[in-house]
């Protein structure tokens, strides 16, 4: 769709989104591969491990709502708010299972480590609420824009979106 | 877009420069942990075309902004350079590509047993998005092109 409306640059920039989220899944996955889904330490390490690479994950997702938005591309700004959507919804059940493993591994940790666990899951916890209300954030606006363009007048205006010269 | 047009010519280059870096730091980086070159060495070659493949991200980041930024601004000699320069790493990366599987078909051999499922999920990940990078890479120089041809 993408290509039909916006042209190869607008193409591009959405293959580039679409690498940067492979990415981001490929490198979180690897670095918890392989799965010990039973493991309480393993579960923390894991929803960690995966908030590290978030930021990847919201660049490709705020640069696929961008492309939807300059080419005024109704079905990449609906993608995109279901991506940042579905991701918000994982990132708080991610987050939540991990404040309910912590809870439960953090009465046989020796106290030494205790405070190092702290500062790790506390990190983890503000990292993935940010992350989380910067993607419902991307959701609601992806939405709004796409309402927008749905007014039949609205549609077909062409002015400010400058990939879709590039497809004409 | 009409602020980014009638941004001071300053202000664009220090966008232009940030780009560049997002193009030139990883690069630096990677040679310098490949540093020095063995190409006869069948482990390093493996070895620093992974690095290099692996990194691949910032420099498509930086590719983007620049043609982007050089389309919104219709900075046509610019635009055409960084579709030429674009192509060009398209052309090296993907050369890299291939070795890179060659060498992997050939160092698989000489690898422990147990080692061997870890090295192919990794390779499998390299391949995956490296060859997503280069055809992203390749779009994008051609729209870049083709863009600007056209009269704003």
């Amino acid at each position: 769709m993408t290509t039909a409306r916006g042209g190869y640059l607008s193409a591009g920039a959405a293959l580039v989104s679409a690498h940067l989220l492979v990415v981001a899944l490929l490198d979180g996955a690897s670095r918890i591969w392989p799965p010990r889904t039973g493991d309480l330490v393993w579960r923390i390490v894991a929803t960690t491990q995966f908030l590290n690479s978030i930021g990847l994950l919201i660049t490709a997702i705020a640069l696929c709502a961008l492309i939807g938005l300059l080419s005024r591309a109704q079905g990449v700004l609906v993608l995109a708010s279901f991506l940042s959507a579905a991701s918000a919804m994982g990132i708080m059940a991610l987050l939540m299972l991990m404040a309910l493993d912590y809870l439960q591994l953090r009465t046989s940790i020796v106290r030494e480590k205790v405070r190092e666990w702290d500062v790790t899951v506390l990190i983890s916890g503000v990292t993935g609420a940010l992350a989380t209300v910067c993607l419902l954030v991307l959701a609601v606006g992806a939405v709004q824009v796409w309402r927008v363009l749905r007014e039949p007048g609205n549609r077909d205006k062409q002015e400010g979106s400058p990939l879709l010269v590039v497809g004409r | 877009m009409n602020r980014l047009q009638q941004a001071p010519p300053s202000f664009v280059a220090s966008l232009y420069f940030s780009a560049l870096f997002l193009v030139a730091g990883p690069v630096a980086f990677e040679i310098q942990r490949i540093w020095p070159f063995r190409p006869g060495e069948l482990e390093w070659r493996f070895g620093a075309e992974g690095f290099l493949l692996s990194a691949l991200t910032l420099p498509l980041l930086g590719f983007t902004v620049a043609t982007a930024l050089a389309f919104v601004r219709g900075n046509r000699g610019p635009q055409r350079l960084i579709a030429v320069l674009g192509l060009l790493v398209v052309l090296l990366s993907a050369a890299v590509l291939v070795a890179f599987v060659i060498d992997l078909r050939a160092a698989l051999p000489g690898v422990p047993l147990k080692a061997v499922p870890v090295m192919k999920a990794a390779a499998v990940r390299t391949i995956i998005s490296a060859g997503l990078a280069v055809l992203a890479a390749t779009t994008l120089a051609i729209g870049g092109w083709r863009a600007s041809f056209i009269r704003s």
